[in-house]
């Protein structure tokens, strides 16, 4: 059986660590021997899912920190992204509500979309301490 | 007026290019090719600038079109079904022949 390899991550709630954290998860996916595809596809979620916080959740809180957990199991991965911010769901957006963006060319709502098209699983949970959101990437056999 | 876009373009660095975007529609530069070919990332922020403007250019008998897009990155105009509302080119001269004026 393949250990669990696990990460944690601290990061300030500004958009200028989005950067830095998704070249952090770059290296660690390649570590990993993750296809690239699925690493693609990861960091871009994980993005989304911090800039989401950073905006929405800790839209008057720019001093907070959010959390990062992840973690490799032999054939999946996954990330935590834990904030004390407001209460912020990452509802489900349609195909068809995403199309009706696009033809109303809207310049906002398409990043809930692509995580949830892009990742496996999401799991939204409020806790007494903030939120806290589980997305889970199935991957592709070429690892080790 | 060709943008040539590099590194990455995410929900910090999407407020440069939209106060240059604004500059370059106010001063009726309506004729847009972005060049991404050294734009190695893209995120939702990015995508929304670009066609938050579709309709206001067009609209003044111009267009914003997309010229050589990395995989990574046109991945991800076909999953926000962008590339059916964008014109995409391999390149910018196909863009220019085709018509997306400079």
């Amino acid at each position: 059986m393949t250990p669990m390899v696990t990460r944690h991550l601290m990061i300030p709630s500004k958009t200028s660590y989005l950067s830095l954290v998704r070249t952090i998860l770059g290296d660690l996916l390649q570590g990993e021997r993750v296809d690239s595809k699925d690493s693609d596809a990861i960091i871009l979620s994980v993005d989304e899912a911090l800039s989401n916080v950073i905006e929405h959740a800790h839209k008057e809180a720019r001093e907070e920190s959010i959390g990062i957990t992840l973690a490799f199991g032999a054939d999946s991965f996954s990330i935590v992204i834990a904030d004390r911010g407001r209460p912020f769901h990452p509802s489900i957006v349609t195909r068809y509500e995403v199309q009706n963006r696009v033809q109303e060319k809207r310049s906002h709502g398409y990043g809930l979309y692509l995580m949830h098209t892009l990742m496996d699983k999401i799991t939204y949970e409020r806790t007494k301490e903030g939120n806290r959101l589980l997305m889970i990437k199935r991957l592709r056999k070429n690892r080790a | 007026m060709i943008l040539k876009l590099s590194g990455s373009l995410d929900a910090h660095t999407v407020n440069q290019l939209e106060e240059t975007l604004a500059q370059c529609v106010a001063q009726g530069q309506v004729w847009l090719i972005f060049d991404l070919g050294g734009l190695d990332y893209v995120s939702s922020a990015g995508m929304g600038l670009l066609i938050g403007r579709l309709d206001e250019v067009r609209a003044k008998g111009g267009d914003l079109v997309v010229a050589a897009a990395r995989p990574n990155v046109h991945k991800v105009f076909q999953i926000l079904g962008f590339d059916k509302i964008f014109r995409l080119f391999h390149d910018v001269e196909a863009a220019v022949v085709a018509g997306g004026k400079p």
